[in-house]
């Protein structure tokens, strides 16, 4: 059953696989030089000094760093949280959708496995790619982040580390699994997906991420600037810093694990029901004929 | 000669409609048994009822003697199903399918499948998505009989093939029950295709079994009757009535009893009993009298 | 190897037709003693019917006489028929019938006509055996 689950989504894999090469080249390219530029310039100690706003010599040196290499990693910031999406219409949304549409389901049930085998074989070899494969990813592209900024609690680096990209894919595979149960259909699943990819995530990482936990409150420019702020700073001329609500840097871990915990626990539940729908409440209705016309006829020539 | 198949009180609802109840069947191991009926009549979920693609609402199943959960292992060793469109993976090369087979069942011919496909002239590097329509059932049909089933299960089996794609399909088909004695279990709109076919019938309408049992006695029991429009009998046996101005052809179930005095019997063909049975569902005739059909 | 044929709008059950059909091709000689039918396997490969169809028809051959099975090995043909038509004659009587089919057509007797004309003739001659 692995092998069959295995050459059913070979062609998605393949897919995945060239994009994410392609991707893993630029990446490379890009960062390798960027990396080298980074410590060539040492410019860590500059970007430490630069959130202070002190020294004019390594401000420049960092905007003139920023202008040269942060553009395409802030582009891909900018659309890689859509990635999950994308994973779910194109592997999540046929899983089942495509075997309820072409009729397949009726030849994999009538085969000598169980329906239940047949169907943990599909989800965990299909989720177990993908899982290994957005891992791999996110590593590659937290490795790629690390020079842009000096700052991990940004929301771009926060959404692309290896514990919450990973679990955002596999919320957008289970959404597109899910929908594809109900809907039969691959094309109206994968139209599902996007509407219901971000209604879960716009509420997460804006309105749960920053309350995980009590933010701390400090008028330290470093402490908050090296964190992640919470609330806008104001400040006029020739006033103090002023008191701002932070999440500290030593929070990230920390906050990756309650939101990979939140993602996978929806995860859990919308394959749960996408199980018990498939399982446990038994057939689906017959498949929608295309011959209603016939109805009533019966032919009784040859 | 043993059961293949007995079904009991076999229902299945959706929401609150019966696709079929009250379903009682007994097949008999070796039969070619035609499930005949108007599209909706019920006859996919039957169909899909005993191989275990839904679970029954109501009654049981039991194959070969042995009460068969569906789904349960048992049950899928013994049974072989090809869908309505005969659909098969259509990205998979014809031998990948081959695999599939393979690796999914315990009991698998590789070298009737690899022969088979042979004899088709199919290569085993063809995609199926791009074989003809009747390839496609040929290819479906030998995946499912390499899997060895005492009991194979055909939805319109023949429906979406040319007349040619239509013979040679049911060739292989019968060629195989006469080799190995498998029994089969058919659904079509086609009678006269059927009728060479088929030594078992079960019409059903409406969501009911209206009619079931060996070809050969049931042609032999009902005859057509032709006879004065006043006198038209009633009772039991009556299935339906053609009633012109003054005389009426009554198709009935009378065995080989002699006819009323000034009615006259004449044998019935498949066609005309299946319409029979399948007029009657539509609108029950209401019996006349209580006369009796037989002198 | 004979072949057999269905035709399935005639009406006439399927395993009558194959009986049919064999003692036919004995009364002219197509088939001779001891020449082998086609294995039911054969048969229901070739007319794609059921098993049981050819199993009935040879079973009333046999009942007949006409054909006698040999386990394991296949149904060959019995013996001549009681009625065999020598050739000529069979090529006479057909002669004969084609020259009054043709006198038929020309008084305008149309095919539904000469078959009520057949029935009818051949009633009244079994009743006049039966008399």
């Amino acid at each position: 059953m692995i092998w069959v689950a295995w050459r059913q989504h070979r062609g998605e894999f393949l897919g995945a696989a060239i994009l994410l090469a392609g991707l893993g080249i630029l990446l490379l390219t890009h960062g390798v030089a960027m990396h080298d530029a980074y410590d060539r310039l040492g410019l860590r100690e500059c970007h430490l000094v630069f959130l202070a706003g002190t020294d004019q010599a390594c401000i420049d040196q960092v905007m003139a760093f920023d202008d040269k290499y942060a553009g395409l990693p802030q582009q891909f910031t900018s659309w890689l949280p859509f990635l999950p999406m994308v994973a779910g219409m194109l592997a999540g949304a046929p899983l089942l959708a495509r075997e309820f549409e072409q009729g397949t389901w009726q030849l994999a049930w009538t085969q000598g496995v169980t329906r239940t085998r047949w169907l943990a074989t599909k989800l965990v070899v299909v989720l177990g790619v993908v899982l290994i494969a957005s891992v791999v990813f996110a590593a590659g592209l937290s490795w790629w982040f690390e020079p842009v900024d000096i700052q991990r609690f940004t929301s771009g680096k926060f959404n692309h580390a290896v514990l919450v990209f990973p679990g955002y894919v596999l919320l957008g595979v289970a959404i597109g699994v899910l929908a594809g149960v109900v809907f039969r259909r691959v094309l109206v699943a994968a139209a599902v997906v996007i509407p219901v990819y971000l209604a879960l995530r716009l509420p997460i990482e804006f309105g749960l991420r920053p309350r995980y936990r009590e933010p701390l409150t400090s008028d330290d420019p470093d402490r908050i600037a090296h964190g992640w702020p919470i609330d806008d700073i104001t400040m006029g001329p020739g006033e103090g810093f002023p008191p701002v609500r932070y999440q500290p840097d030593d929070r990230f871990w920390q906050f990756q694990l309650i939101e990979t915990t939140i993602l996978l626990g929806i995860t859990v539940v919308l394959l749960a029901i996408a199980w018990r729908l498939v399982l446990g409440r038994s057939a689906p209705k017959a498949p929608p004929t295309t011959d209603g016309g016939r109805a009533g006829a019966v032919t009784v020539t040859a | 000669m043993s059961a293949a198949l007995v079904t009991r009180g076999l229902g299945r609802r959706y929401r609150s409609t019966w696709a079929l109840q009250d379903c009682d069947l007994e097949v008999p191991a070796g039969a070619v048994i035609a499930l005949v009926g108007p599209n909706g009549a019920g006859k996919t979920t039957l169909l899909q009822l005993v191989a275990g693609l839904q679970r029954p609402s109501a009654g049981s199943i039991s194959l070969f003697g042995e009460l068969a959960p569906a789904q349960s292992p048992q049950a899928l060793a013994q049974l072989a199903f090809v869908a309505q469109d005969h659909p098969v993976y259509r990205r998979f090369r014809v031998s990948d399918l081959l695999h599939l087979g393979r690796s999914l069942n315990r009991t698998w011919d590789q070298d009737f499948a690899e022969r088979r496909i042979a004899e088709l002239g199919i290569s085993p590097r063809q995609r199926t998505g791009r074989l003809s329509g009747g390839q496609q059932a040929q290819v479906a049909l030998a995946l499912a009989l390499a899997k060895r089933p005492r009991l194979l299960i055909l939805d319109e089996p023949v429906a979406s093939l040319d007349p040619l794609a239509r013979r040679e399909f049911l060739q292989v088909l019968m060629g195989t029950v006469a080799g190995e004695g498998l029994t089969v279990l058919l659904s079509s709109h086609n009678i006269a295709e059927l009728e060479r076919v088929c030594d078992h019938l079960v019409v059903v309408a409406g969501g009911r079994v209206q009619l079931a049992g060996d070809v050969d006695s049931l042609l032999g029991d009902h005859r057509v009757l032709t006879g004065p429009s006043a006198g038209v009998p009633g009772g039991p046996g009556v299935v339906h009535v053609d009633q012109a101005d003054r005389h009426a052809h009554v198709v009935a179930r009378i065995g080989p009893a002699e006819p009323l005095p000034g009615w006259q019997a004449r044998p019935i063909g498949l066609e005309e009993l299946v319409l029979a049975y399948l007029r009657r569902a539509r609108e029950p005739w209401p019996v006349p009298s209580e006369m009796e059909l037989s002198a | 190897m004979f072949i057999f044929q269905l035709d399935s709008t005639s009406g006439v059950p399927p395993y009558l037709q194959l009986v049919h059909q064999v003692r036919q091709a004995v009364m002219v000689g197509y088939l001779r003693e001891g020449d082998r039918l086609p294995l039911i396997r054969e048969a229901v490969e070739q007319l794609a019917i059921n098993p049981n169809t050819v199993s009935k028809a040879y079973r009333q051959l046999e009942h007949e006489g006409l054909v006698d099975p040999r386990p394991g090995v296949g149904t060959f043909v019995a013996r001549a028929p009681d009625v065999t038509v020598p050739p000529a004659q069979y090529a006479k009587l057909r002669r004969g019938l084609e020259r009054w089919l043709r006198e038929a057509e020309a008084a305008g007797l149309d095919e539904e006509a000469v078959g009520a004309l057949l029935a009818v003739v051949r009633r009244e001659l079994t009743e006049e055996g039966a008399a």
